[in-house]
């Protein structure tokens, strides 16, 4: 089978690295900019320093006995005793060293793969669905087009200089097994008048912010594929956000510049395109055949535990009398030593015998029926796990926060207790066999909860005052061409009570099962209540002194902690506690209203709550986790009072709550909704990097201020307004320098100012640089003043 | 052009300055800075240039860092010794400012490189410890039309003047020519103390940094002279000379020449 090619400059890019390599040993050389090089050649630095991790590019999966050899060989020379399968069936060799990155990357080459593009903002792997050209629902073959359309873009140097990451799937039929209705951009193969051709979709992904691709042409011709690749790289190349990684993919593009603008610069990019008279893509087909070999069928010992494994992962082709066979790999990791075996066993099977999947299992194909038991035997004498069902295989976890910076919970090892906890249950597994269970640690969906059946993603909870870890329940996703859509969230519960809440809702299904055809029907009708009533069950967690397990995660030997977590996409997870207060807030708004006034103890006590939800609610913002309601109110004065975020007559709310002083607390009702008021505005113009971008706005009071006509007589003169309430010195005098610096001579500037430092210095150096003060007056509890410029 | 909250942040104290303001910011964000000679004088210089926003700054050394240089040449750190000069002070400033755009020249300076480097640059700043290498950014300097602040220290002496194409006094119409070989002491028989190269080198940035916001006296046809052991500054007059070899009124050095003087010893050590 003919893999991709690699390209003619590749070499030329090897010595490049080697270079950079060589001047960074020499010092000569920032790691930064090393780095700048290294990940887009899929060269990743592992949370341990100084070792690497080589992603190994396999398009649409395919990989050859002989390449897999080759990895084995290099990962037990130069990595660690394991490769992992990736999500995007690509291979991973892990613990290089920098010193030996060269020679990998030269002995990967000698088996024509490539590493350049695992990681960056590049062209990444281009998958394929795992079935594809054995299936016997698909159009056509698609694996052909995934390699060739690797081929052509990895030889094309603007493909490694992407705005962000860029990923491109095939599938063969609408049941989309590749995935491309989730892709940067999706091709889904499709017969039009006996033509070959593709739907394709654009600016999916998964992620923080997940979006389903978005249907965008009916049909191409398959010669059209590159022409179309082109295109929609060219316009992500140009306008993609190259400022702000977290909002670059495709998607944001898409969001932006709205649908039709996306489709007019698509088809401007397409016409420039046409007019360079690309070829199209050279499609080798490949031959899903089997070989005539010369090995003689064997035997098998235990003819039932055969039939169960048969059951269990061998399917029928397309093809006469050819067979597919999973060999399942426990979370994509797997020993050098036994995929050295593999590979050296399959190699009379010829070179299409090997297929990465995203599940991260391998797939073996074109076997002949006759041969299953010589392979059933091999995986018998060689993996320990090769036949439990399917269920475990499919499991899918990201590596979690035990390496991974951004991690919240340790997914891994809540997939070990879910594992644990199915190997004990006496339910019927193989019914579950096609159920796709997913966890990821964090919101950023690297374990790909979004398309999961039954999906988690960690987030860190609370109570009283103590975090726990927790999951964010999902379920229901479905991948397929024009119906895609992600699991939906259904509940929250602590990360213990993850594996109770699986088992207790497989057995739900179990017990239902016969009236449905599959889990999805079960899930589209009652099995959403029911896993909703099972996460009821569990949402509450014991009191930290009651049970203290609930407080360490799965394989945890520290009390939960987001200490020492990065700054990553992952701050979603903050988000979720900020959320528990707007709750918290709108809960005693609402009681509040609900009892007007007789009973006044209930009042003050609501009163209290509501000014102690909103000193806490941003608090997390700012790196404090308070323990207590004194370390609230200190932590609010510090960093929000002081910082002047929050206004300084506040102060007195927060003393009375904290002192429990009833009488200013009921006199001072309507402050502490203001209060309310004004965190959940500082919270609303928060921006990723948690800065309050309020001094561009109008503050709810200015607003009014302005709108009520505070500025008199000025009120019909043409002039800018800001508000620098808030705004410390010297910041709001720099402020008004450059809002000055943007008008013209005498235009007129007003600016409101804090009381106290700003009021007596601003003004003082406006004058001083010449400008005019025309008016400047007290407004409560601040100023403002209106500017003439010289 | 629009500043970043960062940028506002980062840049107040100059914003607030009526002589630099909002435009004079931006003047130094567009500026493109020449340090020649990553060490006594250039660390200090590249150091505040670098925290001041200079748009770009080119460095040029061909040298590494020794453990001698760090007395003194205090953009480079103890674990960067044997790393090119011009790498450990464009990592420093990267530190500093991220905004700055680096440029690099790991070579020393002579006539068949110098006016191709100084020819993107809108201020020189000499930070050299040899006479050749004076003379030759001072002539190249006067044939590209470029301004430049010339600086030399010894012992515990300074001394600094800055150059204005065609209104002021160059290099060479005060001191003409190479001193005899022997005749100035090299400065590892005569010694410096560190802080002088401090003092002068920020006076090199600040006439740079005034330079571009074109505000204020800059150092021409002036000689600012300082003896830091007794701590006396004082400005001597210069002018420009009708006779000056390469900027006078019949200039007999028409072309960048490679003058023969041994360097300072203290490099070769």
């Amino acid at each position: 089978m003919k893999s991709y090619n690699l390209p003619s400059g590749f070499d030329a890019d090897i010595d490049k690295l080697k270079g950079l390599l060589d001047e960074y040993n020499r010092g000569a050389l920032s790691a930064a900019q090393l780095k700048a090089y290294r990940v887009p050649f899929g060269v990743y630095e592992q949370r341990e320093r100084d070792t690497y991790m080589v992603r190994v590019r396999c398009a649409a999966g395919c990989i050859s006995p002989k390449q897999l050899q080759k990895i084995a060989d290099i990962s037990s020379r130069y990595g660690a005793n394991q490769i992992h399968l990736t999500t995007r069936q690509e291979l991973q060799i892990h613990y290089v060293k920098l010193n030996n990155i060269i020679e990998v990357i030269q002995s990967l080459k000698e088996v024509g793969l490539a590493s350049r593009g695992g990681g960056g903002n590049t062209i990444r792997n281009i998958i394929a669905s795992e079935y594809s050209g054995i299936d016997t629902r698909e159009a056509f073959d698609v694996t052909p087009y995934a390699i060739a359309l690797t081929t052509r873009l990895i030889a094309e140097e603007d493909s490694w200089t992407l705005p962000r990451k860029f990923k491109i799937a095939f599938s063969g039929s609408s049941q989309d097994l590749g995935y491309a209705t989730i892709a940067d951009l999706g091709f889904i193969a499709r017969i039009k008048n006996s033509k070959k051709g593709f739907r394709v979709y654009v600016a999916g992904g998964m992620g923080v912010k997940p979006r389903v691709g978005n249907f965008f042409l009916d049909f191409v011709s398959e010669t059209q594929v590159y022409q179309i690749t082109r295109s929609v790289k060219n316009l992500f190349w140009k306008y993609g956000n190259r400022k702000n990684k977290h909002a670059a993919r495709l998607r944001f593009l898409w969001q932006d510049l709205g649908e039709d603008e996306f489709r007019r610069r698509f088809i401007e990019e397409y016409e420039v395109v046409k007019k360079e008279n690309h070829p199209s893509l050279k499609i080798e087909q490949i031959d899903n055949t089997g070989l005539n070999l010369d090995i003689k069928p064997e035997e098998v010992k235990d003819k039932e535990d055969f039939e169960l494994w048969k059951k269990r992962f061998v399917r029928l082709q397309k093809q006469k009398d050819l067979f597919s066979v999973i060999v399942a790999v426990e979370l994509g990791f797997i020993d050098n030593a036994q995929v050295l075996k593999l590979a050296k066993f399959l190699e009379p099977f010829g070179d299409n015998v090997i297929h990465l999947t995203k599940d991260q299992n391998f797939q073996l194909r074109n076997i002949s029926g006759q041969y299953l038991t010589n392979i059933y035997n091999f995986l018998k004498n060689n993996l320990a796990n090769f036949n439990r069902p399917f269920i475990f295989d499919k499991l899918i976890s990201c590596a979690g926060a035990s390496t991974c910076q951004l991690g919240i919970c340790l997914s891994r090892g809540a997939v070990k207790a879910i594992m644990q906890a199915l190997e004990k249950s006496r339910m019927d597994l193989a019914l579950l066999a096609d159920l796709k269970i997913s966890i990821s640690g964090c919101p950023n969906a690297c374990g790909q909860h979004h398309v999961a059946d039954l999906g988690f993603f960690g987030k860190a909870a609370r109570k009283n005052e103590k975090l726990y870890p927790a999951y964010n329940v999902v379920a229901g996703a479905l991948v397929s061409d024009g119906k895609t859509k992600f699991a939906d969230k259904i509940g929250e519960i602590g990360a213990k009570n993850v594996p109770s809440l699986v088992e207790d809702f497989l057995s739900m299904y179990l017990s239902k099962h016969h009236n449905y055809k599959d889990f999805r029907e079960y899930i589209e009708n009652c099995g959403k209540n029911d896993l909703k009533q099972i996460c009821d069950k569990y949402k509450d967690v014991p009191d930290f002194d009651e049970d203290k397990n609930y407080y360490f995660d799965w394989g945890a030997k520290d009390v939960f902690s987001l200490a020492g977590r990065g700054m990553g996409e992952c701050s979603a997870g903050l988000f979720d506690l900020i959320d528990v207060d707007i709750t918290n807030i709108k809960e005693t708004k609402r009681k509040l209203l609900a009892s007007p006034g007789e009973d006044k103890d209930k009042k003050e006590k609501l009163l209290r709550e509501l000014t102690f939800y909103a000193s806490r609610m941003l608090l997390i913002t700012r790196g404090v986790e308070p323990k207590t309601e004194a370390q609230v109110y200190d932590s609010f004065r510090e960093h929000f009072i002081n910082t002047s975020l929050v206004e300084a007559h506040f102060k007195d709310i927060i003393q009375a709550a904290e002192s429990k002083n009833s009488p200013v607390i009921l006199a001072q009702e309507k402050k502490i909704y203001e209060l309310a008021d004004r965190v959940k505005f500082l919270y609303d113009n928060m921006d990723n990097a948690f800065q309050f971008k309020v001094e561009q706005v109008l503050t709810p009071a200015g607003k009014a201020a302005v709108e009520g006509g505070v500025c008199g007589q000025l009120k019909s003169k043409p002039k800018i307004f800001k508000d620098f309430r808030g705004v410390a010195c010297p910041m709001n005098f720099v402020k008004t320098k450059i809002e000055l610096s943007k008008m013209k001579s005498k235009e007129i500037l007003e600016i409101l100012l804090d009381d106290g430092e700003p009021i007596e210095n601003v003004p003082g150096s406006v004058k001083e640089e010449g400008h005019k003060i025309i008016e400047q007056k007290k407004k409560g509890n601040f100023w403002s003043i209106v500017i003439e410029k010289k | 052009m629009n500043f970043s909250e960062e940028q506002l942040e980062r840049y107040s104290r100059h914003i607030i300055l009526a002589e630099v303001g909002v435009k004079g910011q931006e003047k130094i964000m567009q500026a493109k800075v020449l340090i020649i000679g990553v060490g006594g004088l250039g660390s200090p210089a590249a150091l505040y240039l670098a925290a001041a926003g200079c748009g770009t700054i080119g460095l040029v050394d061909g040298d590494c860092v020794e453990v001698s240089n760090l007395q003194r040449q205090v953009i480079h750190f103890t674990p960067d010794i044997g790393k090119p000069k011009v790498i450990s002070a464009k990592e420093k400033i990267e530190k500093i400012n991220p905004e700055v755009k680096v440029n690099t020249y790991k070579e020393r300076v002579f006539a068949r490189n110098i006016t191709d480097i100084i020819k993107d640059y809108d201020f020189i700043i000499d930070g050299t410890d040899n006479f050749p290498a004076k003379f030759l950014i001072n002539d190249a300097c006067v044939f590209s039309k470029k301004p430049f602040s010339h600086g030399g220290i010894l012992k515990f002496d300074g001394q600094t003047m800055t150059y204005l194409p065609k209104i002021s006094a160059c290099y060479r119409c005060v001191f003409g020519t190479l001193p005899p070989k022997g005749a100035v002491p090299s400065c590892s028989q005569a010694g410096i103390l560190g802080a002088i190269a401090g003092m002068l080198g920020t006076i090199q940035a600040a006439e740079a940094l005034k330079y571009f916001v074109q505000k204020g006296e800059l150092l021409t046809n002036r000689l600012l002279i300082f003896d830091a052991l007794n701590m006396n500054f004082r400005t001597v007059k210069v002018r420009k000379n009708p006779e000056c070899p390469v900027c006078g009124d019949k200039p007999t050095i028409t072309k960048l020449i490679d003058q023969e003087q041994p360097a300072c010893d203290l490099r070769k050590k």
